[in-house]
């Protein structure tokens, strides 16, 4: 019987034009912005490739041979350089907003590498990926296939024909619910494959069976979360009469939950903590702590020194006495940053995962290596090298050996994206949220469906 | 005539709770909205103090928060001057999104979101029954058999229709500006109002575009679920999908370099000077002359791929409102381009006066920094374009509406 209920839907919603629609217009924005993308990740790849070769050949944006000496090679630093992810091309999340290349010395760091110029129109129009056409454009469009399932047939006066036979509630519930995810599932999928088929053909992807794993989770929690739709549209279509009443409705929740509780997350965060405040932080950094240059100088210069040796006196003293003096400063200042933005962000975390497209959202991006997880873990990985370069250094300087330093020598940096394991468990909490959600909804539409007035 | 059709529409609308729910949406959102803003430029204003007590020689350089970025957040652009051993140097302020990820994540819902997405939306809403629900409830005949003009009949529908969202939103807004009068962020001027009563405008006007929209589909349709089922499908392609195709096409018509490579051929030319060892202190000037050439060629590119992707935009109603928005709220790219030109210039200066001047001049001669902030007069005309184009949308669809509504059948 089940089955024989869950084909007629299937049957009736292929039909419809509806799903054309939904189906046209989801392949559309999808293919043109994977194709975008795609364009985009190659480009990263390409100036990644060339930067890290580059980066490693110099010593903060200055290049060098192999006889650096110690002290320049302390002062000046390094540059490190965050590899695109091998997915942004399907979930671009936040990597192309974020800045991708730190500095960091024996004194300070990490600071992120920042340019005059950019694009700005991300800032007015949002970018458009895989995540947004699922997240807000799909979700909509299941709402929009569900919203009358029940109310219009018992508008229409075929419900009470079909309790005329001897059908189960529940089994007419599954075989709607189950019809309407197949149909968007088929949809989502035609969609996705395609914007795979063109990454295929792309040189810089590669895709391998971590990374074939990796799409299949972003495929799984796309469904689920359509599925959820699926089960709000159902539940509305029951509660209301009206399939107006029942849209109306529908579309209000939608806009509270893919736009307004996600979007005003940070901003809820913020309030009555102290915010992250990357200029006072960068004005920690230029606090000389009332060292001055030249007056020092002049003091060896008054005591007797001539100006060569009174120079190399001062270079001296500012090394071994100012630098490290303004390096605790330094450290504490950017501890104090990132201590205070991992507050925030946690606390933002909570409150977007409240609805569940900032579930969604987050669970994807991270599972594609581009969300705020990994974002995050480069951070640290550049820090604990910031500790690794620091620890090298005073080695060197221990052994007496201040001059020529070749590069190669310097501890290389190592950052692999977050495995597979890792990144699965971490989404585990969004995925049970999404089905709790899901089924939640599911049960109360089936309670409210055992006293439904089918008449 | 058309005055009692129009007040018997807002009187119906006011009896079936249409009115009472779009001020319901409106006021809590964008009450809620301009509530979340305010904190957030009450503390953007902390740190932008912060910095000019701190180095008050470069005060003026600094970029005070636009008061109305609570209404439209825009485009960012913020430099960060600090002192070094050649006199001033400037950084770029990472975008607040290094502060907090998630604002990279999720759209800002200012008010400029709302009505973009959601009060659209409320507008399809009001309007998709206006002939169609008429016409189901088989009062349209009764009402023609009655002397009354079609057009006349329609034009008093619509306004009346249109009236009681427009309040709604008003009051919305009308809330907001109290709210933002309140914070105690700013002093309520002339420049102020004359701004907000522009964004009001461009809402109202863009707000007209979407409910022309369904009251299009209302006389293409019969019934009233099917005019709301297309009006709302239109809805998906004109707001959530036109606007992003337009602007990846209109991005990848003109392309540009990833930043990072000008960032590395800058740094190419920097590596070799100092390569010149000694020969740097002369030869400094022309590196840097050579360095804003590359930032000059690649700014053009940048400019030049915005121009395209700001034509684009502007084929989709929404694409026009988020523009004129934005300009009118001080906020656009155009003004973010224009500060950050300011900086450059004035580093251009300096390092002039530092490197090739300062041996015969004083302290005194130091140049001085000075930002022309687009006034709203400007600003207006700016969003002109944007708005006439809204207009043109406005009046096309009130024309086929119209024209449609002619030839309905009304039994």
């Amino acid at each position: 019987m089940l089955g024989h209920l869950a084909r007629k839907e299937l049957l009736l919603h292929l039909l419809s034009a509806r799903f054309i629609f939904s189906v046209a217009v989801a392949l559309a924005l999808m293919l043109c912005s994977g194709w975008v993308l795609l364009h985009d990740h190659e480009a990263q790849v390409q100036a990644f490739q060339e930067l890290d070769a580059l980066h490693a050949r110099q010593i903060g944006t200055y290049e060098t041979g192999a006889d650096t000496p110690l002290d320049a090679l302390a002062m000046g630093g390094r540059i490190l350089d965050r590899r695109p992810p091998s997915l942004a091309f399907i979930v671009s999340g936040v990597y192309g907003d974020l800045p991708k290349s730190f500095w960091l010395s024996d004194y300070d760091g990490p600071v992120p590498e920042t340019n005059l110029v950019e694009n700005r129109l991300s800032d007015l129009f949002d970018r458009v990926d895989f995540r947004f056409v699922i997240g807000a454009v799909f979700s909509l469009l299941a709402l929009l296939l569900s919203y009358d399932a029940i109310s219009g047939e018992r508008q229409s006066g075929t419900l009470r024909l079909l309790f005329a036979n001897p059908v189960r509630i529940r089994e007419v519930l599954i075989a709607k619910w189950l019809s309407l995810v197949a149909v968007l599932g088929a949809a989502l999928v035609i969609a996705f494959l395609s914007a795979l088929l063109l990454a295929l053909a792309s040189p810089a992807v590669t895709l391998g069976a971590d990374e074939l794993t990796r799409l299949a989770t972003v495929l799984f929690l796309s469904l689920l979360y359509l599925a959820l739709f699926v089960s709000l549209g159902l539940l509305l279509s029951s509660l209301f009469s009206e399939p107006y009443a029942a849209i109306a409705v529908g579309l209000m929740v939608w806009v509270l939950l893919v736009f307004i509780i996600p979007g005003a997350a940070p901003y809820a965060a913020a309030f009555g903590e102290a915010p992250p405040d990357y200029v006072g932080t960068a004005q920690e950094r230029q606090n000389n702590l009332g060292y001055d240059f030249r007056t020092v100088r002049q003091k060896y210069v008054d005591t007797g020194d001539d100006e060569d040796t009174a120079l190399k006196k001062t270079i001296r003293f500012w090394q071994d006495v100012v630098e490290p003096e303004r390096s605790v400063h330094m450290l504490r200042a950017n501890e104090e940053f990132l201590n205070r933005k991992t507050r925030r962000i946690e606390k933002g975390l909570a409150l977007a995962r409240l609805s569940p497209y900032g579930s969604f959202s987050l669970a994807v991006s991270d599972i594609t290596g581009t969300g705020l997880m990994e974002a995050a873990r480069f951070e640290k990985a550049v820090e604990e090298y910031r500790k690794e370069f620091k620890s090298f250094l005073h080695a060197r300087k221990e052994a007496g050996q201040y001059q020529k330093v070749d590069l190669a020598e310097v501890p290389a940096f190592e950052f692999s994206s977050e495995p597979l394991g890792t990144a699965l468990r971490s989404c585990l909490f969004d995925v049970a949220s999404l089905a709790f959600l899901t089924l939640g909804l599911f049960a109360v539409t089936y309670v409210r469906m055992l006293r439904y007035d089918v008449r | 005539m058309i005055r009692l059709i129009l007040i018997q529409r807002l009187k119906e609308d006011l009896l079936n709770h249409k009115v009472l729910v779009s001020i319901l949406v409106t006021t809590v959102l964008l009450g809620a909205s301009m509530g979340l803003s305010t904190a957030d430029l009450r503390n953007r204003q902390e740190v932008y103090g912060r910095n000019v007590s701190h180095q008050l020689e470069l005060a003026p350089l600094f970029r005070p928060p636009e008061v109305l970025s609570t209404l439209v957040r825009g485009a960012q652009a913020d430099v960060y001057g600090g002192k070094s051993v050649a006199g001033v140097n400037f950084e770029r302020i990472p975008p607040a999104s290094f502060e907090d990820p998630l604002l990279a994540l999720f759209p800002t819902p200012d008010a400029r979101f709302i009505v973009q997405y959601i009060l659209s939306l409320l507008a399809l809403m009001m309007a998709f029954d206006l002939v169609a629900g008429l016409k189901e409830r088989k009062t349209l005949a009764l009402i023609f058999a009655n002397p009354v003009q079609r057009g006349r009949f329609l034009l008093g529908q619509c306004l009346g229709s249109y009236l009681g969202l427009a309040v709604a939103f008003l009051l919305g807004f009308l809330l907001s500006a109290a709210l933002l009068a309140a914070s105690g962020t700013t002093a309520m001027t002339a420049d102020l109002a004359v701004r907000m009563a522009g964004i009001g405008l461009v809402s109202l006007l863009y707000l007209a575009v979407s409910f022309l929209l369904g009251a299009l589909f209302s006389t293409l349709s019969f019934d009233s679920s099917r005019a709301f089922l297309l009006a709302l499908l239109t809805w998906v392609a004109l707001v959530l999908v036109l606007p992003h195709l337009l602007l990846l096409a209109g991005s990848q018509l003109r392309r540009v370099r990833p930043i990072e490579v000008v960032t590395a051929d800058k740094n190419a030319v920097r590596n070799d000077i100092l390569g010149k060892k000694m020969a740097f202190l002369t030869e400094w000037p022309k590196a840097n002359e050579a360095m804003e050439t590359i930032d000059g060629k690649y700014s053009h590119e940048v400019g030049a791929q915005e121009a395209a992707m700001k034509a684009a935009a502007r084929l989709s109603p929404a694409g026009s409102y988020a523009l004129a928005a934005s300009a009118l709220a001080g906020t656009s790219i155009d003004d973010a381009e224009s500060y950050i030109e300011s900086v450059r210039s004035y580093l251009t200066r300096l390092r002039h006066w530092v490197y090739i001047e300062q041996p015969a001049h004083p302290e005194a001669e130091r140049p001085v920094y000075f930002r022309q902030r687009r006034s709203s007069g400007e600003a207006v005309a700016l969003a002109a374009a944007d708005t006439a184009l809204l207009a043109v949308w406005v009046a096309g669809l009130a024309l086929l509406t119209f024209r449609r509504f002619q030839c309905y059948d009304v039994r």
